[in-house]
């Protein structure tokens, strides 16, 4: 037997968890336990497979664990992805009806997240920022509100009002990182954050603008008052626009 | 290796008229190990990879045929070839050379319990698998990371079987010269 042959079966052994019979086959057995361990950690989060095992019926149960930052996507890239899906349109419309089903709606940390996002970027399921505003509700709703926070602001500063979208966008991502320094929720900002997931898309970005801003303001309400501590700017500023608490 | 067993042909049936619980079961049998994989093998996006590996899946299904074991390494082959894209694009982008070691983003590890359990550490690990050529840490991550046979990792990489095996024999023979002498890397 060659030596090629030898170290194919030290590590078949090795793989198949065989005890290891000399020196040379317990190196070998050594790494590929070493290894295994270390590529452990880099699988989908041990409580979202489990979600996943406990949901091959067809209402998928979104529990989101983690949140993974959506990945940007260059134009060039979407159309390359959409030149694919279109070639094999007819076959993809019948085989991706289930996947679509499976992973839409999916939410940051789910591990059918980054199908979601590929299904949308391949313009298959509805994506945009009334799906993402779906996805920090329920973030939100599973008691990560600053994280919501966080995907509802990167969602609404990609809406088409710009002016508006920007400041909405801006009074949430204040809003998230003083929920996460703080560390308290204040009530009525889930609330707040589902009527918020309601009116995007619907084009109305003034409404949009005013309840990020409520969201903002009822944060800021919330805030445990530290004695000594600056004053909290009153709400209110000359440009009409709903005020902005320190830090700002 | 399969996870699922006799159930892989219903499943198989059924996600290629669309249902949704036939997609979940396919997914969940292999995304975790295809995540772990592109992500040891150094992915910038390993979450985005799987998903483009899994409409290249749907895309496919109708015309793939073979069981449970035939269908993870069909599905990793995607997954490597979508890797070596990212990697191809990376390097248009960039000169530098630090992702050659296909190393990034690996966490930290105890190493105590590395010890108690009788395996090298994370750090040994990594310093091993990095000094291995890069056709050996192919090898070696498609038939340790992700479970394939020798044939199944010849066809992924494009190269015979016995090419495979010496590739293998070298990489496995180079980690035991480096652990009998002690050097470290």
């Amino acid at each position: 037997m060659g030596k090629s042959s030898i170290s194919d079966r030290d590590l078949a052994a090795a793989l198949a968890g065989v005890e290891p019979s000399d020196a040379d086959s317990e190196v070998i057995a050594e790494f590929v336990s070493g290894l295994r361990a270390e590529v452990e950690m880099m699988g989908f989060p041990q409580d979202s497979e489990a979600q996943i095992l406990a949901a091959t019926a067809t209402v998928p149960a979104v529990v989101p664990q983690v949140v993974a930052s959506p990945v940007p996507i260059s134009p060039r890239r979407l159309r390359a992805r959409l030149a694919v899906v279109m070639a094999s349109m007819m076959a993809l419309l019948l085989a991706t009806a289930g996947v679509g089903l499976a992973a839409d709606g999916a939410a940051p940390g789910d591990p059918l997240y980054g199908l979601d996002l590929a299904m949308e970027r391949a313009g298959i399921g509805n994506g945009k920022a009334h799906e993402r505003l779906a996805e920090a509700v329920a973030l939100a709703e599973a008691g990560q509100l600053s994280r919501g926070l966080d995907h509802a602001a990167a969602a609404v500063a990609t809406l088409p009002e710009q002016a508006q979208a920007a400041a909405a966008g801006e009074a949430l991502a204040d809003a998230a990182a003083r929920l996460l320094e703080d560390g308290n929720a204040p009530t009525g900002v889930s609330d707040l954050l589902s009527r918020l997931a309601s009116v995007v898309g619907t084009g109305d970005g003034q409404s949009v603008a005013e309840i990020a801003h409520q969201i903002r303001d009822t944060v800021e309400r919330g805030r445990p008052q530290v004695p000594g501590g600056p004053p909290t700017e009153p709400p209110g500023r000359p440009d009409g626009l709903p005020g902005r608490g320190p830090g700002s | 290796m399969s996870m699922m067993g006799e159930s892989f042909d219903s499943a198989l049936a059924a996600a290629r008229l669309g249902s949704d619980w036939a997609w979940r079961v396919l997914y969940e049998s292999v995304a975790p190990s295809v995540r772990s994989y592109l992500s040891f093998r150094g992915s910038d996006d390993p979450d985005g990879l799987v998903g483009d590996v899994f409409l290249a899946v749907a895309q496919g299904i109708g015309t793939f045929e073979g069981g449970a074991d035939a269908f993870r390494s069909w599905v990793f082959s995607i997954a490597h070839a979508r890797l070596v894209d990212e990697r191809r694009k990376r390097a248009r982008r960039r000169t530098d050379s630090t992702d050659s070691l296909d190393l990034a983003g690996i966490p930290d590890q105890s190493n105590v319990e590395a010890e108690v359990l009788g395996r090298f550490s994370s750090e040994r690990v990594i310093e091993l698998f990095s000094v291995l050529s890069p056709d050996q840490r192919d090898v070696l991550a498609l038939r340790i990371v992700a479970d394939l046979s020798l044939e199944e990792t010849a066809s992924i990489l494009g190269k015979r079987v016995g090419a495979v095996k010496v590739l293998q024999h070298r990489g496995l023979s180079r980690l035991r010269k480096l652990t009998k002498e002690g050097v470290t890397i």
